[in-house]
């Protein structure tokens, strides 16, 4: 094999731009266990070809096999952003996250991967990144130890899907602003845990669940979560292709397993990302099979035939008048709340919260907050990003690091817009025309609009 | 191995939820596997119409045709496109295409009815109509165009009968309830219209053609409003020959009637006949503009104008009533005022054309002249008070601007 090496080496003297040549020169390298020199020839053909992703591929497996899991990320994200990974090259990538303890985003590469290839196993990710539930799903008691819910996976797995579970840090306090969500989340879901005798005395049912609407990019996700932290409850996050799998096939078991798993594990929040998915309005989808998951959906939430005692149930959703009327009655998500963008203190917040640890003089986060009305957290993000790539650059090309400015931040946030006044401009026609029941209020009462 | 019926299926599921860039997304794993697979071009071409990118949809749809060339949905697709782009030709020739492989399906004949009735060949857009409803007697669509088809052949009973069967048939259809208003509207009766576009925006509050009608059916609580908005629809329905010969024919009309002088009687009703025309012509130029200043004070009326729209009736109205306070001082103390006062009044003509935010020297050729008008106008102002050779100058020049925008306006409307 080195002998071939040496051959290519020599024709790719001579022609040094060749890059097939190159590229299997470095398929030879990675097989001879010459990482170094693979990755070498890697970074040549990107300095030719910027950007060719078959080299950044190599080069990304390069830096897994080099146990570099931080710079094999950074490779593997570009590619992702770039839709150019099939399942099969995602699978490094979920592990260089595992080592690298990023397991949200391991969850999420994960979930891409069973989508395409829905048989997919593998050991060392499923035990880092599923949590098991409690043994047998029929009738067992259960008792709640936290340490038998996270010791050793006694469960035969196979026959029953697992939702990916976890158990959220994150408390009320870590996120910023969002006063009126917090209490009546608190209202509505954690006091009744807190204290039940006082609801009772009030005759006060508990139960229902809330459903979070507004732009994306918001905080609802993050919302739920630190929901579940601050009950000290398991999370279960179930999203637009879960609950789009419900809809093809076994769906309506599969639902039923999902509620079976949060109640197994209560407390849990059993929170359903993008829920307008599963109760699609009836006008949008006439007919079709798709009843039927409905009529699911809202039995298990009544909790016809099993208590959902200690399930809390969350759903969010970017379009709220696409969710089935049936889905608001008393009792099921009987409330809806506003999550609006960022206000201006929220947005200082959250900005300081992404300039961490960068190279900074002291910015004028205020200043930066008043321009970005309306921007919501994930597009503040995108600012940072923004200014951050001008300095990349013009560090790389001075050779020394650049700090970032206030100036640039403010250049970033106007190259990069409000993504929400698209979800805005539509939903202000909801609350103009389409509001009989005052459902979208909050949203008059952001915009300013008054009737 | 890709379980490839379970992408395009959920491609299919994502893109009626209106979750485009999802649904492409699993477009996308199906085509990596196989980039000619048409179920998938043809999920993705959808996407494209659905978000408004024609030219996109166009070329992955007829990419499609080379792998798959007798698919007619296809050849529909494409047709729908075409007239999305209001290329009526190429829509028909790409439904005529579709019809000939599958004459089974009314959303094939509503839409070429659709075209016909964009091309105002309205017996033509009956026939199809009345063909998809031989095929499904059910097809709201079909009964939409048919009404409007018989409406403008003033078979008015039929038009009727068929615009109720097709409430009666869906009452919650909103493109029912906004052809209804739209019919309202030409017939002037703008409280029926309201109400019709008002349930149209309660089940789709983001459908741009209720909304649009909404609109005029508020501004046409003004009277002068309505009977310009009427004149403006029976004018876009008729063919262009009419279109040319009413205007140009009502011109010659009023000059002949006010150049009689000997007959007392007639030289008064030459009056008011000119009276009344060049009060209809400033309505033509600024009755829609008058019309959002009076929406601007109405409760529901400020929020569905745009921000441009609420921009221009603002300066609108500042000029027309800067131009009505000049009078008082005109008539008092100097006669010479009245000058000033009609070329204030007349800077209402290019503000009504402008955009806004307003980009200095951007946009188009009226735009721009618009501006420039503008500006011309205000120093003509200023220098009226400071020197009045240097006011007569650039009023001059003011004048010939005025003169050109209002003929090449004229002009174009008539092409």
């Amino acid at each position: 094999m080195n002998e071939g090496i040496e051959q290519l080496k020599e024709a790719l003297s001579f022609s040094p731009d060749n890059i097939p040549l190159r590229m299997h020169l470095a398929e030879l390298m990675i097989k001879g266990y010459m990482l170094d020199d693979a990755a070498e020839q890697y970074q040549q053909v990107l300095n030719k070809n910027y950007g060719d992703t078959k080299a950044r591929k190599g080069l990304a497996s390069v830096y897994f096999k080099q146990k570099k899991y931080s710079a094999a990320i950074l490779v593997y994200e570009a590619l992702m952003t770039d839709n150019s990974l099939n399942w099969e090259e995602m699978v490094p990538f979920v592990k260089c996250l595992i080592k690298e303890q990023s397991n949200i985003e391991a969850v999420d590469v994960y979930k891409k991967i069973l989508q395409q290839n829905p048989g997919f196993k593998d050991d060392d990710i499923d035990n880092a990144l599923r949590m098991p539930s409690m043994g047998n799903l029929m009738g067992k008691e259960l008792d709640d130890d936290e340490d038998e819910l996270f010791g050793d996976n006694e469960f035969e797995g196979g026959n029953l899907p697992q939702f990916f579970m976890e158990k959220p840090n994150l408390k009320f306090d870590d996120v910023g602003g969002m006063k009126k969500v917090k209490q009546e989340i608190s209202l509505k879901i954690i006091q009744p845990l807190k204290n039940p005798e006082l609801y009772k005395a009030f005759g006060k049912k508990t139960g229902g669940g809330i459903l979070l609407y507004g732009p994306p990019g918001c905080g609802k996700t993050y919302m739920a979560k630190a929901t579940a932290g601050e009950i000290d409850a398991k999370f279960i996050n179930i999203g637009l292709h879960d609950i789009l799998d419900m809809w093809m096939g076994n769906s309506e078991k599969n639902l039923h397993e999902v509620f079976m798993q949060a109640r197994e594990n209560a407390p849990c929040v059993l929170f359903f990302d993008e829920v307008d998915a599963i109760g699609g309005s009836r006008s949008d989808m006439k007919g079709s099979s798709m009843r039927h998951v409905i009529n699911q959906f809202l039995a298990e939430m009544d909790g016809v035939e099993n208590s959902n005692e200690g399930v809390l149930i969350l759903a969010a959703t970017n379009a709220p008048w696409s969710v089935d009327s049936a889905f608001r009655r008393p009792g099921r998500f009987d409330r809806v709340l506003f999550v609006a963008p960022p206000d201006a203190e929220s947005r200082v917040e959250i900005l300081k919260q992404h300039l961490k640890n960068k190279p900074a003089e002291t910015i004028d986060t205020a200043a930066i907050a008043k321009v970005t009305e309306e921007y919501s957290g994930a597009d503040l993000k995108a600012v940072v990003d923004i200014a951050i790539e001008y300095k990349l650059e013009e560090s790389l090309a001075k050779g020394a690091i650049e700090k970032l400015t206030t100036k640039d931040l403010l250049k970033a946030a106007k190259q990069h817009k409000a993504t929400t006044s698209e979800w805005f401009s539509s939903a202000k026609n909801y609350a103009l025309y389409a509001n009989e029941s005052g459902l979208y209020d909050d949203i008059l009462n952001y915009m300013k609009l008054k009737k | 191995m890709l379980n490839r019926d379970n992408f395009l299926q959920k491609a299919e599921l994502l893109r009626r939820q209106k979750r485009f860039k999802d649904a492409e997304q699993q477009v996308g794993i199906v085509l990596q596997d196989n980039p000619e697979d048409v179920d998938a071009l043809v999920i993705l071409g959808h996407c494209k119409i659905d978000t408004k990118q024609t030219d996109e949809a166009i070329a992955i749809l007829k990419q499609s045709l080379q792998y798959h060339a007798n698919n007619d949905y296809v050849f529909y697709l494409i047709g729908f496109a075409y007239y999305q782009n209001s290329n009526n030709e190429l829509a028909l020739q790409f439904l005529d295409k579709a019809l000939s492989i599958f004459p089974y399906n009314a959303g094939y004949f509503a839409l070429q009815s659709h075209v016909f009735l964009e091309q105002k060949n309205y017996a033509l857009a009956l026939v199809s109509a009345n063909n998809g409803l031989a095929v499904d007697a059910e097809s709201v669509s079909c009964l939409n165009a048919r009404s409007t088809a018989l409406f403008r052949l003033n078979r008015k009973e039929e038009a009727y009968e068929t615009i109720n069967e097709a409430l009666e048939l869906d009452p919650e259809d909103y493109s029912t309830h906004t052809n209804y208003g739209w019919h309202y509207l030409e017939k002037g009766k703008y409280k029926n219209a309201t109400n019709h576009f008002k349930e149209a925006l309660r089940l789709n509050p983001n459908y741009d053609y209720a909304k649009q009608g909404y609109k005029a059916a508020l501004k046409s609580r003004m009277p002068f409003y309505r009977w310009i908005l009427q004149y403006s629809l029976w004018m876009g329905r008729q063919q262009r020959s009419v279109r040319i010969g009413v205007p140009v024919g009502l011109w010659v009309l009023v000059n002949i009637i006010s150049s009689v002088k000997n007959n007392p009687f007639l030289k008064y009703l030459g009056l008011s006949v000119l009276i009344v025309y060049i009060f209809f012509v400033i309505m033509s130029w600024l009755g829609s503009a008058f019309a959002n200043l009076y929406l601007l004070f109405t409760p529901h009326g400020k929020y569905i104008l745009e921000k441009s729209e609420r921009y221009s009736a603002v300066a609108v109205g500042v000029f027309i009533g800067l131009g009505i306070l000049l009078l008082v001082p005109a008539f008092t103390i100097n006669e010479r005022l009245f000058v000033l006062a009609a070329l204030v009044a007349s800077l209402t003509i290019p503000s009504n054309e402008l955009e806004f935010p307003i980009k200095l020297f951007k946009g188009s050729v009226r735009l721009i002249s618009a501006q420039i008008m503008l500006l011309l106008g205000i120093v003509t102002c200023i220098s009226f008070f400071v020197n009045i050779d240097v006011a007569t100058f650039f009023g001059v020049i003011y004048f010939i601007f005025f003169v050109g925008f209002m003929w090449t306006s004229s002009l174009r409307i008539l092409r």
